[in-house]
């Protein structure tokens, strides 16, 4: 079990280690070559021409040393648990992150309960009441969720709830530890909406697997011998349903913490996603290069956890 | 596709024999499989929108007309129009065009690609298997969204640069991972049936053996998982012209989605509205189409959707 989870980590670390290559290298030698650094786009809005000026602000960002000799300085840097400072407002990323990440992993979490909440129950009753109409309402929604986009959904629901009833999002963001109450009426809607995506698929499954387990010899056993039909249910058909949810949330969850991208947007909430956005605007190397390894971390991080809850949920599951 | 049975017919009878039988496998189709019906319905009028959209179009998508802003339905403007007089319809029209060739474009490239090196992988084994795979694994694994973020935000800051092109190729290279994955295990698992080691002994040398018999035998897997992942790149090209970073100045759903209309979606919902319906129902289309697909060339996988 240990030495599996080591093998994944150092798995897990190669990927996020060869994303920091890619931007890097894509970032600092691809992009200047067919179009130009942060220099050439920062000196020609304001200063054009002036060629002192970008050699001035090349060796302050540090532009003019070798590539290579670049991400080891920012390698070094990293290990310190600095990520640098952003080129266009000088801020330290580290600061700026603190704030963050915990707001697009907020919105990730509670996206991801929410879905499964949802799914886990209705997948049961489907199964339960299979070719009965809730049935079909609840396969009807599987396929709506999985092709009806979330972030239109989200405009709709903004569009006619000032309509109709005089409501809009707050504009304003509250912190959790400021204002929890505010904070809260704020996240909420934007992360059930991120949920809605991944419920479809988690309830197709959910279903599938209680049909599957519930003809099983153990449930005829399990009934044989008296055990309320509340017991069997929930102690012998949901939990051997739920192995399969756990890989589907895994493969789901890259796509929700990426996801919050679209709702940062929406309902301007100051998560990685709009930081993300606004730098690649600006060609902010050092933010570019943080935002990408942070997202890479969480899902390799979260990708990790799933597969080492398996054992907990499924024993007959040993890893070496 | 090898797994229908066919009938033979004399020559001068093939022309309406081939005709008849394409017709009555269509209606079997429809009857089997009503919703992948409904779907292939569906993709084949978005790919006829999407060719035919000069013809189709009533007005140019990119024609302004001041004088007729923010209309609401009417006989000039089916859907009506935006906010600087853009017939919404023709606007739609051309969207489907957009997103059509951004979606075919990159499951066409990745699909040929991870066919190689899932082909290769398999073939050659060793060393070389190992070290595909290992990358393959870190590329699964990395954040698509995010990578393509970052990757359009850039290019779009590029001047003259194709953003459609742009947008086409880093959706293929994210697909080509998990593509190459899929495929060669299949090729592993046919190569080890008994007609291709019955062609091997034959004297087919390996490379032989696996363009003329295996190939053939994965390629109904490849045109479903081709099939599968459209509504993916379908979505993806949406999202990222919603944030903002898609082909500026052309026609596309998520763009008319976008921040950039949004203050007019009080006055004319219908702004919101129509966009939103072309995306689900274009990608619902393509869900199921590839749904009905898969169980029927695929029988291993049947059932797995449909209970």
């Amino acid at each position: 079990m240990g030495r599996y989870i080591l093998r994944r980590a150092v798995f897990g670390l190669v990927t996020i280690w060869l994303v920091t290559v890619i931007v890097f290298v894509g970032l600092r030698v691809v992009v200047p070559i067919v179009y130009g650094d942060v220099v050439d786009l920062m000196v020609a809005e304001y200063a054009a021409g002036d060629s002192a000026l970008e050699e001035q602000l090349r060796s302050e960002f540090g532009l003019d040393r070798h590539v290579a000799l670049q991400y080891t300085d920012w390698l070094a840097d990293l290990a310190r648990g600095d990520l640098g400072e952003s080129l266009i407002n000088g801020r330290p990323i580290m600061n700026e992150m603190q704030r963050r990440v915990p707001v697009s992993i907020e919105l990730g979490l509670i996206g991801l309960a929410s879905a499964v909440f949802l799914a886990v129950p209705m997948g049961a009753v489907a199964a339960l009441l299979q070719d009965r109409w809730p049935d079909w309402v609840l396969r009807v929604y599987a396929i709506a969720s999985n092709s009806v986009p979330s972030f239109w959904i989200a405009i709709l629901i903004i569009t006619f709830g000032s309509l109709w009833f005089r409501w809009a999002p707050p504009i304003e963001y509250a912190h959790l530890v400021d204002d929890p109450i505010k904070h809260f009426k704020i996240i909420l809607l934007p992360a059930l909406l991120i949920g809605l995506t991944p419920s479809g698929g988690l309830l197709r499954i959910m279903r599938t697997q209680m049909l599957e387990v519930l003809r099983q010899d153990y449930i005829r056993t399990a009934r044989a011998k008296g055990l309320t039909e509340r017991t069997v249910l929930l102690r012998h058909a949901m939990r051997n349903s739920l192995v399969p949810i756990v890989t589907l949330i895994g493969l789901t969850l890259p796509g929700l913490i990426a996801g919050s991208v679209l709702f940062e947007a929406i309902f301007v909430l100051p998560g990685m996603g709009l930081y993300l956005v606004r730098s690649t605007q600006q060609l902010d190397y050092p933010v570019i290069q943080a935002t990408n390894l942070i997202f890479a971390m969480l899902i390799v991080l979260a990708n990790l956890v799933v597969d080492v809850s398996y054992t907990f949920l499924d024993p007959r599951i040993r890893y070496r | 596709m090898t797994a229908l049975p066919t009938t033979v017919t004399a020559p001068h009878q093939r022309e309406r024999g081939r005709l008849e039988t394409s017709l009555r496998a269509t209606g079997r189709f429809a009857r089997q499989q009503p919703i992948g019906f409904v779907g292939g319905l569906l993709v084949l009028g978005f790919v006829i929108l999407a060719i035919f959209a000069p013809l189709i179009a009533p007005y140019d998508p990119d024609a302004i007309d001041l004088r007729a802003r923010l209309e609401g339905p009417s006989a000039a403007h089916l859907l009506g129009t935006d906010q600087v007089g853009h017939d919404v319809l023709s606007r739609l029209i051309y969207g489907a065009r957009l997103s059509l060739i951004i979606a075919f474009g990159a499951v066409l490239i990745s699909s040929t690609l991870a066919t190689a090196f899932g082909l290769l992988s398999a073939y050659l084994g060793g060393w070389v298997d190992t070290v595909m795979q290992r990358f393959v694994d870190a590329l699964i694994a990395m954040p698509d969204l995010v990578i393509l973020i970052t990757f359009a935000g850039i290019v779009r800051r590029i001047e003259g640069a194709n953003m459609i092109m742009a947008l086409l190729f880093a959706l293929a290279f994210l697909r080509i991972a998990p593509a190459t994955r899929l495929i060669r295990s299949v090729v592993l698992e046919v190569r080890s049936r008994p007609f291709i080691e019955a062609a091997e002994a034959a004297g087919a040398n390996s490379m032989r053996a696996m363009l003329q018999h295996v190939l053939p035998n994965v390629f109904p897997l490849i045109l479903i998982s081709a099939t599968v992942a459209l509504p993916g790149a379908i979505l993806a090209e949406a999202s990222l012209s919603f944030l903002g970073l898609g082909p500026a100045g052309e026609s596309s759903w998520g763009q008319m989605l976008s921040v950039d209309g949004r203050d007019y979606f009080r006055r004319q919902p219908g702004l919101a509205i129509w966009p939103g319906v072309a995306i689900a129902l274009s990608v619902f289309g393509f869900n199921m189409f590839g749904d009905s697909l898969r169980d029927i060339l695929d029988p291993r996988l049947r059932g797995s959707s449909r209970r």
